[in-house]
This record gives structure tokens, sequence and C-alpha cells, in this order.
């Protein structure tokens, strides 16, 4: 009998639900039950944090902007038109809240005093670097956000350039060609350390 | 883009698993035959090894859904939701309520004004102390007072207050800066002209005295800049003027009847016997108060017993503390600046601002020129004093000061002599003198300094005009020589000034004639005289 049933609400899903699990928690979220949240914050957290700290290179940060990211996940679900992946849709409102925070950022440094500027700077820069992947992660940081993130979505998240051209919200051609630049950009950085690295 | 950067990008794709079957075995044709393509898919194999191995995922965050679930839940609670609609809730709920008053209560935004305004009267009414302590006035300004209608508002008697009629017959007040000469002794003269003996004169002055203790109350000025003066003014003016008039024909009706048509009499006129006495106890209460920035009228209830008390008590402290002071410098400085900021009245010019928003009720008119400030009071009831022929009696009275001024100040008593005219100031015997004048109109040295003038004009040079050495000429003779034509030879100013000697020559025919006729007539009337 339950079999049945099963089937039968199988049969009267949309194809779409089949193809990510994470709908039908968002379906029964949007239904009211409100505790199936906590599940899609178990499953993606890690991830979400995870690419945060990717593309911001700065782990004090991440939890604040990670749990902002929930928040506005949070707020916004019930209005979720699954028409696309709902990771898709959840790596694209975490992109978005990093770039916010980095404008935000960068707007700030217009206002932090020079010599605290030049403090922070000399911080960063004395930082002795040795691991091999502490070097490639600090080059990573170097390279300007629009090649940054499509790169460390597919070399380390495994998106595929159609989820990532999702994700940033841009063609597909123009993540190939953003991946590229970005790997170039990445060899010209790393060419000086290119005896460290061998 | 360049075909080798195209073919680049697709390595990079083809690293990446991203290209179609057909497009990988196309590339790996190409990857065969070209050494830089191969040198690249290494480069770029590297670099993807590099990045894909290098990354060390973050450290659990063992808190992160304790702390966000606390977030989610503070959010919950429906009165912050709330709380950020609350600024359009509150202006919602203001503008209802506001529609609710109104509904009920269409006054009430003009009673919070007028409270407003009853505020800022009361700020103006403070402190308001009688005119005559303020400016220190003695009884030569109450007779100025009584007879032309102004009092000094300070010590120093740079400002006057001035009460006045307009063509209409509606008061006005003028605030104005003397700085005309004015004629002094006003009340000395008038006592001397009327030739009163010591006794009438002690008895006009406490005449006087007993005015300018009812007067006290009449005008009150304040360190905030405020005049208030009572609507009854006008006619306590009235009532002042008439009685010194009165007593003054009574004293000495001969003397007094030398600037006073014999046929008015005062003294016998029981009108103003009435006038007196009810202006003098009318009680009125409302003032008009002149402030920096409005005009406006209120009741104010001074009471002058109390002044006088505290007066009285401030004086006595006053030579207390003085005397206990004697000798130390400083402290006396602070009791004198508190003397000076009590005698202190002065209407500055932030008056100017009220040009165009000065009156509350629009009941006063109020105009300015540069020396002085005319408040008319056009659409305000003023105490009316109920008595037949009211205005054509005091039209008398101004008339008989006017006279008494006229009399002592302008009309001498002419004494012609030959080639000379003496003047006699009798109305003022103590300060009686002569004004001689010498007539010689010596009409023929005159013209012929003008035929001179324009013969010279005749063989003036006009070419050399711009060899006048005169800087502040220099800069004016292009303009000089635009309006006049100096440098046109046939100029029509050469055909002017020859009809302007031609009129002159008439003009001087005439003059020697009238000089004949001028010498006839002054021996014929001179003549005259020493007959009677």
């Amino acid at each position: 009998m339950s079999s049945n049933n099963n089937s039968n609400e199988e049969l009267i899903q949309p194809q779409i639900l089949k193809l990510d699990d994470d709908f039908s928690l968002v379906k029964r979220f949007i239904d009211g039950d409100e505790s199936t949240f906590r599940l899609l914050v178990q499953r993606h957290q890690e991830k979400i944090r995870n690419i945060i700290y990717l593309v911001l290179s700065d782990s004090e940060v991440v939890d604040d902007i990670a749990q902002e990211v929930m928040i506005t996940i949070y707020k916004n679900l019930k209005n979720f038109r699954f028409e696309s992946q709902f990771t898709t849709w959840f790596y694209r409102i975490t992109v978005n809240k990093c770039k916010d925070y980095l404008r935000k950022k960068n707007v700030r440094k217009i206002f932090v005093p020079i010599k605290e500027a030049s403090e922070k700077f000399e911080y960063t820069s004395s930082t002795e670097v040795n691991d091999i992947s502490e070097i490639v992660m600090d080059a990573i940081s170097k390279l300007p956000v629009k090649l940054r993130v499509p790169l460390l979505l597919k070399d380390i998240e495994g998106f595929s350039y159609q989820e990532i051209a999702q994700t940033i919200n841009c063609e597909m051609g123009t993540v190939k060609s953003r991946i590229y630049r970005a790997r170039e950009g990445l060899k010209k950085i790393l060419k000086p350390m290119e005896s460290e690295l061998s | 883009m360049s075909k080798v950067k195209k073919d680049f990008e697709l390595l990079s794709a083809y690293l990446d698993g991203e290209l179609s079957p057909n497009e990988v075995e196309q590339l790996k044709q190409k990857i065969k035959s070209s050494l830089e393509l191969q040198k690249k898919l290494e480069d770029l194999q590297q670099i993807k090894k590099l990045t894909s191995s290098s990354f060390k995922t973050l450290p659990e965050s063992p808190y992160f859904e304790t702390r966000l679930f606390a977030r989610i839940e503070l959010q919950k609670v429906w009165y912050k939701r709330v709380f950020r609609w609350s600024p359009a809730i509150g202006l919602g709920a203001i503008t209802i309520i506001l529609m609710v008053i109104l509904k009920f209560n269409p006054d009430v935004i003009n009673n919070l004004i007028n409270q407003q305004k009853s505020n800022v009267a009361g700020f103006y009414k403070e402190n308001l102390q009688p005119l005559l302590f303020a400016a220190d006035l003695n009884n030569e300004d109450i007779f100025n007072f009584a007879m032309y209608k102004q009092l000094p508002l300070d010590t120093k008697g740079k400002q006057y207050i001035h009460l006045g009629y307009d063509d209409a017959g509606k008061e006005f007040v003028e605030i104005k800066n003397l700085d005309i000469v004015q004629e002094e002794n006003n009340y000395e003269k008038f006592l001397l002209a009327l030739e009163l003996n010591e006794n009438q004169i002690k008895q006009m002055d406490s005449i006087i005295n007993q005015y300018a203790v009812e007067l006290e109350t009449q005008i009150l000025v304040n360190t905030n800049n405020t005049v208030a003066i009572n609507s009854n003014l006008w006619n306590y003016q009235r009532a002042i003027q008439s009685d010194l008039l009165t007593f003054a024909e009574n004293f000495n009706e001969k003397k007094f009847h030398k600037f006073v048509p014999a046929a008015v009499s005062f003294s016998k006129n029981p009108v103003v016997v009435n006038i007196v006495r009810e202006i003098r106890t009318a009680q009125n209460n409302n003032y008009i108060i002149l402030t920096p920035d409005s005009i406006f009228s209120e009741n104010i209830e001074f009471d002058l017993e109390e002044y006088k008390s505290f007066m009285r008590d401030f004086k006595a402290e006053l030579s207390e503390q003085d005397a206990a002071l004697k000798g130390k410098e400083i402290e006396l400085k602070v009791k004198v600046g508190r003397l000076n900021a009590i005698n202190f009245h002065r209407y500055d010019s932030s008056w100017k601002k009220l040009k165009y928003d000065y009156s509350w009720n629009k009941n006063f008119k109020i105009s300015f020129d540069s020396n002085l400030c005319r408040v008319e009071i056009s659409n305000f009831n003023m105490p009316v004093i109920k008595i037949l022929n009211f205005d054509s009696l005091f039209s008398a009275f101004d008339s008989v000061a006017n006279n008494f001024k006229f009399y002592s100040q302008f009309i001498p008593r002419i004494e012609h002599l030959d080639d000379m005219i003496k003047f006699h100031f009798d109305g003022d015997s103590s300060k009686s003198f002569e004004f001689k004048y010498r007539v010689q109109f010596d009409t023929d040295s005159l013209l012929e300094t003008h035929s001179e003038l324009m013969d010279s004009l005749k063989y003036f040079n006009w070419n050399n005009f711009y060899n006048f050495n005169d800087s502040l000429a220099f800069n004016s003779i292009p303009e000089f020589d635009k309006f006049f034509n100096f440098n046109e030879s046939n100029g029509e100013l050469r055909l002017e000034m020859k009809e302007l000697k031609k009129e002159l020559t008439q003009f001087r025919l005439e003059m020697k004639d009238w000089k004949k006729k001028f010498k006839r007539q002054f021996k014929s009337h001179d003549k005259l005289e020493d007959d009677s």
C-alpha cells in the first residue's frame, strides 16, 4: 500500500524534483515544515563556507558571511521557483554576498587612515609563506575576483562550466575564457617561485 | 581573438573535460602537429594540478548551526518585523491622529500658534519698567511730550518716540534718531514768555511732576528692546497739553494771548476740564508692544506701587553697597554694570527685518526710512473719548503749541535802518539778541562778472581742452566731449551761448530798474513808520 503511494507521489512530482533531492526539502519548507531548513543547512554549510573562503581568502569572516547567506536563503526560500537547481541558486547568493562584502571592504579602505593601511599591508606582506599550497592560494588571492571565482569553482569545487555560468550569471563562453585567463595569470604570478614549486 | 589564443582556451577547456568528442578529436590533431600547443598544454596541466591540490578545507565550525538558528529565531519575533516598518507605521499613525484632532478641534493649530505667540509675548513683556526711570526724563522732556508729542527713549537722547495723527486722524508712533538740531529749553522759554513769577513757576513744575508720575506707567521699556505704549497715551498727551495751557492761561492771561487768539479760551471751557479729569481717571491696561521682531497688542497689568517699592529697595541696596564698596574698584564695577543694564534702552536696526512680516494680526503698518521707523495704527481700536468737538479742540491746542514755538523762536520785531535791518527776538527776553544783516545787492558787479565769464568762453580754444592738467576732469573728458560737442566748430553750443548772452543783457537792464524801485519803496516805508 505504502509502496503504491510512494510510486504515485513520484509520478505526480515534476521531473526536475527527481534530479535534485534538495527540491523535496524546499517544497516541504514552502508547505510549512520549517524543520527541513535545518537539513538544508547541514547539507550545504561546509560547501558554502569553503566557497566563501575560496573567494575571500579570509577565514575570519567566513562564518559571518555564511550566516548572512543562510538567513537570506531562509527569508527567500518561499519564493524559490524551481527553475534552476537549488544549489545553483544557493551558490549564486553566496557569491553575491562575497562580492557585497568585497565592495564594502573596498569602500571602507578609502576611509582607513594611511598609516593604519600601510601597517596592515606590512603585516600581510611579511607573512612567510613556505607551504606550496599556501603559495598557490596566496597567488590565487591576487587574481581579480571575476577570474578567481570561476577558477576555484572549477578546480576545487568541481563545478561544470554550465553550473559556473549559472552561479555567476554569465555565458559559458565567458566562463571558458575567464578560466583560461585565470590560469595564465596564475602562471605569471607563480613564475618567480618556480624553484620552490618544482 | 587570435586563433592561437582560441586554441589555448580550448586546451584549458579540454583539461576541464568541457569539450565535445569532435572538438577533442580536432584539438588532439592540432596538438600533435604543434610544439607550442604541447608546451601550453603542459603548463596548463601543471597549473590545474597545483590549484586542484592546494586547497585545504576549512575546519568545521562547531557552533555555526546553533548561532544561525538563534539568529533566525530572533528575527522571527514579531515586533522585530514590525520595527522594520516602524517609520511608515509611525507616520501613518501621526497622520490619522492629526486628522482626528483636526476633525473635532479644527482650531488646534491656531491655538498652538497663539500659545507660541503668548510665549514670545511673555519673553518681551519680561521686566518691563517705566521709561521715565530708564531714560531719566526731566520736566523739559515732559513739557516737550505735552506740546510736541515726543519723548526720548534713552538717557543720551539719541532716539525719540514721537506720537502723531495721520491725515485720516489715525494714530501713529515713530521711533526716530534725532540728528537734526533740536530746540532746547522749550519749557524755560515757555515760562519766560508767560513772565511767571517764582511761585507760579513752582506751581507749573508741580503740575508737570504730577503728570510725570502718572506717565510712568504709560510707556514701559525693557532690556529685550521692547517698548510698550499704552494705547491711551495719545489721549494722555492731549490731557497734559490742555492742562498745561489752561494753567498758563490762568496764570497770565495777557501774555498767554500773545500767542493765542483772544477768542480762544481754555480755562473758561468746561469741556477741557472734563477731558483732563476723564483721561486721568481712565484705566487702560492695553499696550501696543513694539519688539525687535513683531508688533502686537496685549494687556499688561503693571503694578506701579510694587514697582515703586522695588525701586526704593533697589536704590537703598545700591547706596548701601556703594558705601560698602568704596575703594573696592573691581566690585564697584560689577555694580555699575548692573546699573547700566537697567538704564539701557536702545532700539536697534534689527527692526528693519520687520519690513515684511511684523504684525501678528495685521493691525499695524510699519514703514522705514534712514532716520525713523513709523508704526501706523490703522486697524486697531484705540480708546476713544466721547466728547463733542474733541478733535477740533485739540487741533486748537496743537496750533497754540506751534504758535508758542513760532512766537518764541521765529517772529522777530524788524527794525529797518538805512542799509541795515535789525531783527529783535522779544519772546525770550533772557536770550533776546539782535540779528544784523547788511542789504547791499551789487547787481552791477554780479552781472559784470557773468559777462566776463561769457567773454572768456568766447576766446577759449576748445581744441586745447584736452590739455587740462586735471586728473579728475581727465577721466570725464570723453563723456563731456560726447555730450557737449566741444570739438565741433559749428556746434550748437556757440549759438546757445549767444542767445544766453542776449538774455543776460536784458536781465541786467531789468535788474537796474528793480533796484531803483526797491530803494524808493524802502524809503517811503521808513518814513511811514517814523510818522506813526
